[in-house]
């Protein structure tokens, strides 16, 4: 499989009063066309972060500090703004975590759809516009007779969610972006969410990436995971390694906090301390004051992105000695 | 549907109390109802006050012997049939005087309306997109120095200034004395420039909060997530502007311009009386300086239904027009 | 302890008024007109005094403000004004925040029929038309030469209604919070509940809420001065704009309009004064009112 975008050292923050939040730091990843992936980390670990600068939506407060993100061999960050816009959902389409308030609340859905498809100069007569969106939207599972013509509020919150991907659809992107997809759901339509993608997975060629907290969803849809923690990617591998030999002390903490909920609750290790604070993060790894096989190297220099065998990648000191966990 | 029926049983219950409140407040004042106007009629015409106490009796159209309970009856009475009562002083009824003032008062505020509605949501939007810049300081300053002068204060300075001063407006009425009202463009022009006094003391005052509120509320809805999803789905700035940003923050506006409209039927009592122009308020002004409480009551009357109507309105209106409110 | 709670009281509410430009703006000319109104009349004397000779004098060392029509100094009017201006303004706002609060935070408490009439009184007074209401009133109790107190209450009869829907629905929103539910099941008594509970954080919103109320009393009470329904001081400024523009007939002539000017200099700037203390303890105290809803 051929890489769709690169990404390469990005670096962003956010500027708050009490100074600025290094939430990616760093970064570089390859996606391949075609596949799934997913982001990994706990709240306020950056993940978000990746996915708003990759696609340069980061709020008001945020500034990219360095990076290239590589669509086709174009750079997305230096792009002129008209050329970024033209891509944008035509091509690259973004699904934010805030699905319950993303629709304008005074407008149809069917608006929706058709200021977005005007906004990128497709010329789709009324009755196109209703019979494309009428295809995305029974994609998703949905009405389209009886959601075209709703307001978001008479929508339920996993409704809302799918006229989003819908929504996302409508143009035949290339690379699907999903925050947070089952964030804010009850756990039934999160179970739908999680169908809904992986029947889309199927029925489309395209690129998902999506970003969550919780790694059984990733377990569940990615072909392969990143995992973040404290604005650094730790390890990124595909899903079935990862579950198999997660390599990072970090990612194994993950992966034992879940199995302990269908399994024996005795063996329950969840990892100890509190998430950095990535306005004063921890010298050289991030993970260090958290880790059980931390060294004094592991406080003082930041630990490089080797590659492994395989597609495996990490970040830790253990694996550049050549002392891989056990 | 059943919503509106509520609300009307609703607004009805406030009107009664509203009225009979008034009523009793005029007829029973401790002691005689026409106390307060026998008082003034003997300073007034320096006679007796027994004397005048009977000529208040007649002026207000009581009978001493008859109870408040009757007299309470025969008024509610009179207005169900809307008939608003009698007007001492100009001897005449006050229906006469609605008709008489009314389409004064209508013209001016609905002027005055649709001019500082209109720039002010222009201006509260634009200070809101260009928030924290020095354009934005300087019409949030002004709009709250405006504020801080009452509207009959501004009636009295553009009158000064404009009127006294440079001789460019009137200095009062509706149109000039020897003039015939007809349809002629020489008298059409004439009561224009009569009404840019009063149009201008009450819309500036109005332009300044409806600009505050606009950038408020232009602020807030540039906050929310669907502004950002709208940007992320490439849509042009001028598209968010306007269907999105400017239409959500347009809508509780829309609603309390009704409201507004219906306040200031009665809330320019002053404005017009300084600038003498013979609207619904000037006469409120006038009933108070010569204390006709029959014309006082009938005029309050007026006024609390127009609010009633306009806070029904409002209502329908913003329902119309919010489907988060139409599908509650 | 008395001590320490009034450190804190210092840093939680007045501190942050300092710090916010609006409200330190607000602040210093409030503070200028309340000090015009305490120590003001005992240092400029008062001449009422007609003295045609000097009438409609231009602003000059001897009269900083100019004179009248009658030959009187404005400035010793204003600063002589500026005490009953000021009382009354702040006795209305006082009243209108009391009666807003007892009655918000009964109907919070009462349910039933009970609240239920006082919803309706609150509703009614909120949909009157305040300024008319308020001239039949001030106009039937003309002739009982009502005095400072009085007249403020007449004012503040129409300024309660809009604090006490928000403090009912304040408190409603309180009542079924935890806090007051566990104070409930600890079988506390309800005197208790309503006190400790309820007040501590209702004391931000009436702080507010008396600030904001003073653009409204000063409207109405100048008003009701300039219409000449009310007559208990001849040096209030409302009563001073009365004379100058339907006694002394200043408005007719351009000789008179330092006199008008000067009057109204002073009432807008006091507005505005307390506008933007308002705008400012919004601005500080909001987010926090916020965080409790």
């Amino acid at each position: 499989m051929s890489i769709i975008i690169r990404v390469e050292d990005l670096r962003a923050v956010y500027l708050v009063r009490e100074g600025t939040i290094k939430a990616a730091d760093g970064i570089s990843l390859d996606i391949l066309e075609n596949s799934v992936t997913a982001i990994v980390g706990e709240s306020a670990s950056g993940k978000s972060t990746i996915i708003e600068a990759m696609t340069k939506t980061l709020p008001p407060n945020g500034r990219i500090l360095s990076g290239r993100v590589l669509y086709k061999g174009k750079d997305l960050l230096t792009m002129r703004e008209e050329e970024l816009r033209k891509i944008r959902w035509k091509e690259i389409a973004l699904v934010p975590q805030a699905a319950q308030q993303s629709l304008n609340p005074t407008m149809k859905v069917i608006e929706h759809f058709k200021d977005t498809v005007e906004a990128h100069g497709v010329r789709w007569s009324h009755s196109e516009l209703i019979e494309k969106a009428s295809e995305k939207l029974r994609m998703v599972r949905l009405n389209p007779e009886a959601v075209l013509n709703s307001y978001p509020l008479q929508l339920s919150g996993g409704m809302k969610q799918r006229v989003l991907i819908a929504l996302a659809l409508l143009l035949d992107p290339v690379v699907l972006i999903l925050d947070e997809p089952t964030s804010a759901l009850d756990v039934l339509t999160q179970a739908h969410i999680i169908q809904l993608l992986k029947e889309l997975k199927k029925m489309l060629k395209i690129t998902l990436i999506f970003v969550t907290h919780d790694i059984a969803v990733a377990a569940e849809l990615a072909d392969k995971v990143a995992v973040i923690y404290g604005g650094n990617l730790v390890e990124y591998n595909s899903t079935f390694q990862i579950f198999k030999n997660p390599l990072h002390p970090y990612t194994r903490g993950l992966i034992n906090s879940i199995m302990a909920v269908n399994a024996d609750m005795s063996k329950v290790k969840p990892i100890p301390g509190d998430p950095p604070s990535l306005l004063n993060p921890p010298s050289g790894c991030r993970f260090h004051p958290r880790c059980e096989y931390a060294m004094e190297i592991c406080k003082k220099e930041k630990p490089k992105w080797i590659r492994l065998d395989g597609e495996a990648h990490v970040a830790c000191h253990l694996y550049e000695e050549g002392r891989p966990l056990k | 549907m059943n919503y509106f029926v509520n609300r009307l049983l609703y607004l009805l219950v406030v009107f009664v109390i509203a009225i009979s409140g008034v009523f009793v407040l005029v007829n029973n004042m401790p002691g005689d109802p026409a106390y307060g106007l026998a008082v003034y009629i003997a300073q007034q015409r320096n006679m007796q006050f027994e004397q005048a106490l009977e000529i208040a009796h007649k002026m207000m159209g009581i009978d001493p012997h008859e109870s408040v309970v009757t007299r309470y009856v025969k008024f509610m009475n009179n207005l169900l049939r809307g008939n608003f009562g009698y007007s001492t002083f100009y001897n005449t009824s006050v229906n006469e005087i609605i008709a008489r003032a009314l389409p004064w008062t209508l013209f001016v505020i609905s002027l005055a309306t649709f001019i500082s509605f209109s720039i002010g949501i222009y201006l509260g939007a634009f200070a809101a997109q260009k928030r924290g810049k020095t354009i934005d300081t300087l019409i949030s300053t002004l709009a709250s120095i405006i504020q801080a002068i009452p509207p009959f204060i501004l009636a009295v300075l553009i009158l000064f200034v404009f009127s006294v001063r440079f001789r460019l407006l009137p200095l009062g009425g509706a149109y000039p004395v020897d003039m015939e009202p007809s349809l002629s463009i020489s008298f059409i022009g004439k009561v224009l420039l009569h009404a840019v006094g009063p149009i201008l003391a009450v819309a500036i005052p109005q332009m300044a909060s409806w600009t505050l509120s606009m950038r408020g509320n232009t602020a807030q809805v540039m906050e929310e997530d669907f502004i950002r999803f709208a940007e992320m789905r490439g849509l042009a700035d001028s598209v968010i502007a306007s269907k999105y940003i400017r239409n959500n923050a347009m809508l509780p506006l829309v609603a309390s311009l009704a409201i507004g409209i219906g306040y200031m039927l009665g809330g320019q009592t002053l404005v017009e009386s300084i600038f003498n122009y013979p609207g619904i308020g000037f006469y409120f002004g006038k009933a108070i300086a010569v204390r006709d409480f029959g014309l006082l009551t009938g005029l309050f009357s007026l006024i609390v239904i127009g609010v009633i109507v306009a806070t029904f309105v409002a209502d329908f209106v913003y329902a119309l027009i919010d489907p988060r409110v139409k599908l509650k | 302890m008395r001590k320490e709670s009034l450190k804190n009281f210092y840093y939680d509410y007045i501190q942050p008024l300092l710090v916010n430009k609006k409200s330190l703006i607000g602040l210093i000319i409030l503070t200028f007109f309340i000090l015009m109104a305490t120590v003001g009349p005992l240092i400029v004397p008062l001449d009422m005094t007609s003295n045609f000779a000097e009438r409609y004098q231009k602003p000059s060392l001897k009269h900083p403000f100019g004179t009248d029509y009658f030959g009187v100094d404005i400035f010793q009017q204003i600063v002589h004004g500026s005490r009953s201006v000021i009382s009354l303004t702040m006795l209305a706002s006082f009243f209108a925040v009391l009666i807003g609060t007892v009655i918000g935070v009964a109907r919070g408490y009462l349910e039933g029929i009970v609240g239920r009439a006082i919803d309706a009184i609150i509703m009614v007074f909120l949909v009157i038309p305040s300024f008319p209401a308020l001239l039949i009133l001030a106009a039937v109790f003309m002739n009982y030469n009502l005095n400072v107190v009085e007249i403020a209450l007449l004012v503040a009869v129409w300024l309660w209604a809009p604090l006490a829907k928000q403090i009912s629905a304040q408190v409603l929103s309180l009542k079924s919070k935890e806090f007051v539910e566990a104070s409930k099941m600890l079988n506390m008594p309800l005197r208790y509940i309503l006190f400790s509970d309820i007040a501590k954080l209702l004391i931000p919103y009436i702080f507010i809420n008396f600030v904001m109320q003073i653009k409204g009393a000063m409207e109405f009470s100048v008003g009701l001065m300039f219409l000449g329904l009310a007559k208990f001081d001849p040096t209030h400024w409302g009563i001073m704009l009365n004379y100058a523009l339907y006694q002394a007939g200043a408005l007719y002539t351009a000789k008179g309009f330092h006199y008008i000017f000067f009057i109204i200099l002073n009432i807008v700037l006091l507005i505005y004064g307390g506008i933007l203390l308002s705008q400012g303890v919004e601005e500080v105290f909001n987010p926090r009112l916020r965080g409790n809803e």
